[in-house]
């Protein structure tokens, strides 16, 4: 669709309609402004009418190109990855002679060949000589044809900027949205992918650089500027990454360049291919092979298959396909992109693939990997030690995409075959794990601090319950948090996260709760005709894909990073950028050096713990760089991570830009407007850094939950759940980071706990165990958010609940009011409670008997009185505080 | 003429609060008086760091023969000044696999009479 808004665009729309028209192109036609909201609902109010194109697809570039690629090695092309052609020479003919055995009239073709025309170089010295060349160059293109060719070309750089969005928002536009072309420019489009996610750009900016793909601050704030006239809503919520592509102009020209110069023949240039390059792409290739056919006298390879056997992707296929394939292979049993469905089977297929892999983001554009909302922060560690296993090399020798772009600084050496024995665990275990298809009363998924605190309370509350953990060993994350200072309230000693963990996995072992490993969850079908009938919990692992019947389940999923691609920040897109959980995962778990001089964005206790672990192991942090005006950690980790090791604290500062074209080299540090939060202009510093560990909060993890249609809560990004921890849902419950970002590993089990005991209770069918009158709960002034955000007092009359809430600011000795609102609106208090200080980075819980609610329509929390402490603002979206001690 | 008296002053970490304690100090270097503190715990924290201040240190060594590194801390609170002698003694540790959790893997570090000791099970 190409949108207009003015009289004028529409009138150029107009004469495209009738171009295409007149071209007889079908399914072409004008839309008034009613037509496109019809079509296109979201689209911005200043829109006059479109253009809309029935015919008109998008793919996957990437796709196509790989295809095409592999196709051509099938068939017997050789392809030389990392050498850049860096000389190009005419042949004479007696040089040609001289190198051409098949073209000798003596040799055995007896001359039936043309000649040899031309010598190439390349950067790794080698040399070819060749009867036709084709120059698909792209911006080198001009050099290539230069070199043999007196008819010059000029390529001019043109870089298009975009920011791409999470799956959530792909289905905003159901078409590609392009603008009007007018004087001011071709406009920018809004339109969905292949894969489910919202891309918007580009933007057109000529530049001298032919190298350098990163994208810059004014760039991209203009293309999301001007895609607000098409979607009002492109902004900064939703960005999963950005990035920058160069077009091949013609500065001589508007149009393509193909085929032969007068004066080279053989030199075969596709060049200068601005807009339209992609759609145009089949029918020049066509024409150019014709061309190549005829100029070398060569016959048609009536052995080429023109088909491939696509391979559908296990986040496509049903049930009992992915069953079938299982069944064949146990690795199409292990998930490791959750965000994307992709599978160990498909990341080792495409690895030993007809062309080589020579960077995970090749793997990336493969197979979808690492492509998700997690910016590849789960799955990263994961996928580079199925690389490094496969292709039997270290993580520091592996690419994120150029040569010089190296995952980790250093690696052990034993590191391919260590990893080769664990995969082979891996199967040996899943040959042997026994399905489990027995109804149970109770499932919990995820095996995290809160999943095991709910498994073991439902089963001692006589549920026949089941723990479903997508990992070999229970624990969820602690088993990364290597550092102490948790389980004070839990077992009233200080512990490391795997003694935590350990602690509470044996616990359930010694319980009756039957726990799947190494198993993921896909999805829950909450559609039972009757709320007696069990929920169907969908699971895939090494032995199969099946349903797991329950009649209650608990999400206990945890969270995940928010990634950097939420910051939108401009720049080039290196090796060395780690969430600082992921940076953990590769240290704590794998034993890797991430890097060897870091800078930390973002205080977040997970930041600071990795400040620290940097250093402790010989490595350099330049500085913790905090966009608010006080650290989001704990206080004791800023002493205790911080200044105990000389690591500077930079508060009000935010990363603006990254450089570096293999790894990182540098970050541009921005002061930030303590008011409105937005980076200072003038204000940027360059610091040296080979890595960037991101620890900007975390956001709880709901794919399950959304798959059984559970209300979410805007602000907790968790379940909206009662006072049973029971989600909108009948039977299914929600508790730990899920649910709402916790401050403290023992409050998330506490919570647990008391999910598994309600979820046994329904599962049970226990008098008053069902959901009925609600009362909702609101956060009134100073606080951010309270959970549960209803209170059941039918049921749950006389229990004791607590509330957890977050002040929406720091406040000195705050006074906690919770009012019961009646019917016409009169206030009663119904519980006052106070603390020494509060935080937002703190969570406050205040205890209360669902009965105290009985006969009010709604309750609210707030804070009264109080010192609001002034430079303590929070923005509207301020992340949360992350777990751990 | 007056005789200045030494202060040093700590951010407590007992709870968001974060006051600002300043411990004054005699002349044998012990604590003189305490000021700034909101609660004992406070106070008792403030002293601790300006007299002797203590942490618990937490690391992981590779193993040999296992891809997943051991997670290893001080069985206790060791002095703060040794905190690098002890990382630099507990990455002179060569293990191999299996190693088991709460294992006792070097006796007395740094002459604190503090054990390091495996957090988690590897083999």
């Amino acid at each position: 669709m190409v949108l207009a808004f003015s009289e004028s665009e529409l009138a150029g729309v107009r004469r495209l309609v009738d171009r295409a028209q007149a071209n007889g192109i079908r399914g072409v036609r004008l839309l008034d402004e009613a037509g496109v909201r019809c079509l296109e609902p979201a689209t911005g109010p200043g829109v006059s009418g479109a253009l809309a194109a029935e015919t008109g697809a998008i793919c996957d570039p990437y796709e196509v190109a790989l295809r095409a690629a592999e196709q051509a090695s099938l068939h017997g092309a050789t392809f030389r990855f990392n050498e850049r052609v860096v000389r190009i020479q005419h042949l004479d003919a007696a040089a040609a002679a001289a190198l051409d055995e098949d073209g000798d009239p003596q040799g055995p073709l007896g001359g039936r060949r043309r000649p040899l025309r031309y010598l190439l170089e390349t950067s790794a010295g080698v040399r070819y000589a060749a009867r036709a060349v084709v120059n698909a160059a792209g911006v080198f293109a001009d050099e290539l044809n230069n070199a043999v060719s007196e008819q010059k070309l000029h390529v001019v750089p043109r870089r298009g900027e975009y920011c791409l969005y999470d799956v959530d928002f792909g289905g905003m536009f159901e078409h590609t949205m392009f603008q009007a072309p007018s004087v001011a420019g071709k406009g920018v489009l809004v339109t969905p992918t292949v894969h489910g996610n919202l891309l918007v750009g580009p933007n057109a900016v000529e530049q001298v650089s032919k190298d350098d793909l990163s994208t810059s601050i004014d760039g991209l704030h203009d293309v999301l500027e001007r895609a607000r006239a098409t979607w009002p809503g492109a902004g900064g919520s939703g960005i999963i990454a950005n990035f920058a592509g160069l077009r091949a102009a013609n500065a001589d020209g508007s149009d393509f360049v193909i085929g032969e110069p007068g004066d080279a023949p053989g030199f075969f240039n596709i060049a200068c291919f601005d807009s339209p390059g992609l759609s145009s792409t089949p029918a020049v290739a066509r024409f150019v092979a014709s061309a190549i056919a005829e100029r070398l006298n060569a016959q048609e390879n009536r052995a080429f298959d023109p088909c491939m056997m696509r391979i559908v992707p296990f986040s496509e296929i049903g049930e009992s396909e992915r069953a079938s394939r299982i069944a064949h292979d146990a690795r199409w049993g292990r998930i490791v992109c959750r965000c994307c469905e992709v599978t160990e089977a498909e990341i080792v297929e495409a690895l030993h693939g007809p062309l080589p892999v020579h960077s995970l983001d090749a793997l990336k554009w493969r197979t979808r990997a690492m492509m998700g909302r997690c910016h590849a922060g789960f799955c990263s560690p994961e996928i580079v030690k199925i690389v490094a296993r496969e292709l039997d090399t270290t993580p520091e020798r592996i690419d994120k995409r150029l040569p010089g772009s190296p995952m980790v600084a250093s690696s052990r050496f034993d590191y391919p075959r260590l990893a080769r024995v664990e995969a082979r665990a891996y199967l040996d275990r899943s040959a042997r794990n026994a399905p489990c298809n027995a109804p149970f009363d109770v499932a919990v998924v995820g095996g995290g601090a809160a999943g095991i605190a709910a498994a073991r309370a439902a089963a001692e509350h006589g549920a026949r319950t089941v723990l479903i953990d997508r990992e070999t060993r229970l624990g969820g994350i602690l088993k990364q948090c290597v550092h102490d200072g948790f389980g004070l309230h839990r077992f009233g000693v200080e512990l490391t996260g795997p003694e935590y963990a350990s602690r509470e996995a044996d616990a359930l072992a010694a319980s009756d709760v039957e726990v799947l490993r190494d198993a993921t969850v896909t999805a829950l079908d909450v559609s039972r005709c009757d709320l007696s009938d069990p929920l169907l919990v969908h699971v895939v692992d090494g032995c199969g894909a099946r349903a797991i019947a329950a009649r209650a389940a608990v999400l206990a999923t945890g969270s995940r990073e928010r990634g950097l691609g939420a910051l939108n920040v401009a720049g080039s897109r290196p090796s060395g950028v780690f969430s600082a959980g992921s940076a953990q995962n590769f240290m704590n778990l794998q034993g890797c050096l991430p890097g060897r001089r870091a800078v930390v964005l973002g205080s977040g206790d997970i930041g600071l713990i990795m400040a620290r672990r940097m250093v402790s192991q010989g490595a350099e942090v330049v500085g913790v760089y905090e966009l608010m005006s006080r650290p989001s950690g704990l206080r004791r980790n800023v002493v205790q991570c911080l200044e105990d090791f000389d690591i500077p604290l930079h508060l009000n500062r935010t990363v603006v830009r990254l450089e570096g074209e293999g790894r990182l080299s540098a970050v541009c540090i921005a002061q930030v407007d303590p008011e409105t939060l937005q980076p200072v202009p003038g204000t940027e510093e360059r610091v040296a850094c080979d890595t960037l560990l991101v620890s900007i909060g975390l956001l709880p993890e709901n794919e399950v939950a959304k798959t059984a249609g559970v209300t979410l809560d805007g602000v907790t990004g968790g379940a909206r759940v009662d006072s049973r921890l029971s989600t909108d849902v009948p039977g299914v419950f929600a508790c730990g980071n899920a649910l709402h970002v916790h401050d403290l590993v023992d409050h998330a089990s506490a919570e647990g706990e008391r999910a598994g005991s309600f979820a046994a209770a329904f599962a049970l069918g226990e008098k008053d165990a069902q959901r009925s009158a609600t009362v909702p709960v609101e956060a009134g002034a100073g606080v951010r958010y309270v959970v549960p955000q209803e209170i059941d007092v039918a049921s749950g009359r006389g229990e004791s609940l607590a509330l957890s809430l977050r002040v929406a600011q720091a406040v000195r000795e705050p006074r906690f009011v919770v009012e019961a609102i009646d019917q016409v609106g009169r206030c009663r208090t119904i519980k006052r409670a106070k603390t020494m200080v509060a935080v937002p980075a703190e969570m406050v819980q205040i205890g209360l008997s669902a009965s105290d609610a009985a006969g009010s329509v709604s309750v609210r929390v707030r804070v009264e009185s109080g010192e609001m402490e002034s430079n303590a603002r929070v923005p509207r979206a301020a992340p949360p505080r992350e777990g751990g001690a | 003429m007056q005789i200045a008296t030494d202060i040093a002053s700590f951010t407590c970490i007992c709870c968001p609060l974060g006051c600002e304690v300043e411990v004054s100090f005699d002349e044998q270097g012990g604590v003189a008086d305490i000021a700034g503190h909101s609660c004992k715990r406070g106070a008792k924290y403030a002293a601790n760091e300006a007299v002797r201040p203590e942490r618990t240190i937490t690391a992981v060594l590779p193993v040999a023969g296992c891809l997943e590194p051991v997670s290893v801390k001080t069985a206790g609170a060791v002095p703060k000044v040794l905190v690098r002698d002890v990382l630099r003694a507990i990455a002179g540790l060569r293990l191999e696999a299996p190693v088991h959790a709460g294992q006792r893997l070097l006796g007395d570090v740094c002459g604190t009479g503090v054990d390091v000791v495996a957090t988690k099970s590897v083999f």
